[in-house]
């Protein structure tokens, strides 16, 4: 079968190893940030609740808690962004390559 | 009443807040008919009536199997991700966070960013293997590799179930809310939301539902905005104003600003936060939606709008009901006998309407209510067409009939299980009317997180699982959940009317799911079936497509 000869192409080609390796680490790197920040504001808020009840500058109403939420979720946002800008630039180019290759 | 309730038992009712901003209003209380409300009952008239003009237009356009199931993945990322956030900012997470701020304060906040928090990671580890493997249902992935038949009955039950308890939930918010907004009788408030349904998924099949999601996440993302906006102007658009005010307002003062009961209670809260977070991943409703864009580059784009947008939505109905407490607490006009310490009217999930109410007057209100009635419709919409593709997909075409069928037969089969579904739902919504069904979103993500999820991501990214293996974690992640929901105090006390319960937590994701995946990998790796060989044989070239896409040109067209 044609299809399977290109996907043991794809499969024996050192780029495409490459191509995983990166995208795996770069995704485990964010997800971890992601979740990490995640759980120590959960944890602190457990934990340590008056830290997060610190007003933002002396006499504020307003507390670190809501700004520290605020800033994860933009962050967050702003992390899958990062994915999606190297996926465009360089996973996807690569990707492209290693298809083109196993089609010869 | 619920404001009452949330004061006397904090812990608790602020469970069930947090499982109606799950999902539906579920725990709206006794309501009450109120009068008809014609600015609202204009405005979703409207709404009806280009809904159904756009499910005629998308009729015209489905006519292939793949056409009704993925719209003929035609879909753009900027549009799916707008449906996405649609599916998931249901009427109870604008009610019941708002809410949840209002008589909890900071401790929205977390509940807010938890709920958020799985899209980015659905991002990075699923979006663009959901796309690359999937053709119609999450079936199709965990089938790939694995033996068809069972799989496939196991994906469909997992997927029926969590399509079936959310479904009545939404029903049951459906009737309550139409009910004390627009006048209308629950029984026909939750008669009309099945019929539009039906009407909806069968002629326009995903075409259609695509567009009522993304209609209603537009409109329900303005009138927000439009609300926000006319709320922070009563502190002149200072946060610290706003914060001054309720402070000032709150009879436990800037306490009510700081962390509070939601973290007293630590594995609860956690648990709570992974069912949330895997949960979203495994609710077949969702994951659908991946199906519908042409390739995993739209796929990624589309989490990074729903993302956006979420994110954006549930910042500004955190800030919405810590203003409330300013705007709302200080009204006799919106108390039951106007006392300030009593109920608020309408019950305690009421507050993001008393809000509308007090910042934009009766248009606001009338403008909300129509919204939060599209959003309930526009949800349980996509839950019928997943269920039903689950049916007529995996069950009829792929385990009955062996995959010979075609595609008109299939399509007819799923209008069939359409039907069936709406009925279902109607007669659930009717019969579950005057229970406490809180529960039932703890028991929708519960088995989302610890029976679909943990089958499917092991399906995509370990070698080593064998059929008998997710068989195993399967089942047993949909029992053990079922189970623990069953001895929780949502149910084992406050359904069954035990003064103790059994299982401590409302939500049994922290321990269902661990132990799905420990049983997937034990009877994985103990596995000495005959097939075992060629099921991990096969692994090679899934991942390659999942990892390049290959072949789905191809999937696409079918």
């Amino acid at each position: 079968m044609d299809d399977q000869r290109q996907l043991d192409r794809v499969y024996s080609n050192p780029k495409f190893a490459d191509l995983v390796n990166r995208r795996r680490r770069f995704a485990w790197i964010l997800t971890l940030a992601v979740l990490g920040s995640f759980f120590s504001y959960l944890m602190i808020g457990i934990a340590r609740p008056n830290w997060l009840a610190i007003p933002l500058y002396a006499g504020a109403a307003t507390t670190i808690g809501y700004l520290l939420g605020a800033v994860l979720i933009a962050m967050a946002w702003i992390s899958t962004g990062i994915y999606i800008r190297r996926a465009n630039e360089e996973f996807d180019p690569l990707t492209e390559e290693i298809l083109r290759e196993s089609r010869k | 009443m619920k404001a009452n309730a949330l004061k006397k038992i904090p812990f608790a009712a602020l469970l069930a807040a947090s499982n109606a901003a799950l999902a539906a209003p579920a725990a709206i209380g006794a309501v009450e008919k109120q009068s008809i409300n014609m600015t609202a009952v204009g405005m979703f008239l409207f709404f009806v009536v280009v809904t159904l003009g756009i499910t005629w237009w998308a009729a015209k356009r489905t006519k292939s199997a793949a056409d009704f199931y993925t719209a003929g993945g035609g879909i753009s990322g900027f549009q799916n991700g707008l449906a996405i956030a649609g599916d998931y900012m249901s009427a109870g997470t604008l009610l019941g966070i708002a809410s949840l701020a209002y008589f909890k304060g900071y401790d929205a906040m977390p509940f807010a960013v938890g709920f958020f928090i799985g899209w980015p990671v659905i991002l990075f580890l699923l979006a663009e293997r959901l796309r690359n493997l999937g053709r119609f249902t999450v079936a199709d992935i965990v089938s790939f590799r694995l033996d068809e038949t069972r799989m496939r009955i196991m994906t469909a039950a997992g997927s029926i179930t969590v399509v079936l308890f959310y479904m009545i939930v939404q029903m049951v918010g459906a009737g309550q809310l139409i009910q004390l907004l627009f006048g209308l009788d629950y029984v026909y408030a939750v008669l009309s939301v099945g019929a539009l349904m039906v009407v909806y998924v069968t002629f326009g099949g995903m075409t259609a539902t695509t567009w009522v999601q993304i209609i209603k996440a537009s409109l329900l993302l303005i009138g927000g905005t439009v609300m926000f906006v006319l709320t922070m102007a009563q502190f002149d658009f200072s946060f610290e104003g706003m914060f001054k005010a309720v402070g000032a307002a709150h009879k436990d003062g800037a306490a009510i600003l700081a962390p509070g009961m939601l973290l007293k209670d630590p594995i609860s809260t956690i648990s709570l936060s992974f069912g949330m977070m895997f949960g979203t991943a495994g609710l077949p409703h969702i994951l659908m939606r991946f199906f519908t864009v042409p390739d995993a580059k739209e796929a990624r784009r589309s989490v990074f709008y729903a993302t956006g947008f979420i994110g954006y939505f549930f910042l500004i109905v955190v800030a919405m009901g810590i203003a409330a407490i300013a705007i709302i607490g200080t009204n006799p006009q919106f108390f039951v006998g106007g006392k300030l310490d009593g109920a608020l009217i309408g019950g305690g999930n009421m507050v993001a309407m008393h809000l509308a109410n007090a910042v934009g007057g009766n248009l606001l209100l009338g403008f909300m209510s129509a919204v939060a009635f599209a959003t309930i419709l526009a949800v349980v919409s996509g839950l019928a067409l997943a269920g039903a593709s689950a049916v007529s997909h995996d069950i009829y075409a792929k385990v009955i009939r062996k995959g010979q069928v075609s595609g008109d037969d299939e399509m007819r089969v799923s209008k069939i299980a359409t039907i069936g579904i709406g009925l279902l739902a109607v007669l659930l919504g009717i019969a579950c009317e005057k229970m406490n069904i809180a529960f039932m979103t703890a028991l929708a993500f519960g088995v989302a997180a610890s029976a679909n999820f943990p089958v499917l991501v092991l399906a995509m990214s370990w070698k080593g699982l064998t059929t008998r293996g997710a068989l195993w974690g399967g089942f047993s992640g949909l029992i053990v959940a079922v189970v623990l929901v069953v001895l929780s105090p949502a149910v084992w006390k406050t359904v069954l009317g035990n003064p103790q319960a059994i299982f401590p937590y409302d939500h049994p994701a922290l321990f269902s799911m661990p132990l799905a995946f420990l049983v997937c990998y034990v009877v994985s790796i103990l596995d000495r079936s005959s097939t075992v060989q060629s099921e991990r044989d096969g692994y090679g070239p899934q991942f390659v497509r999942a990892q390049t896409g290959l072949g789905i040109a191809s999937a696409a067209q079918h």
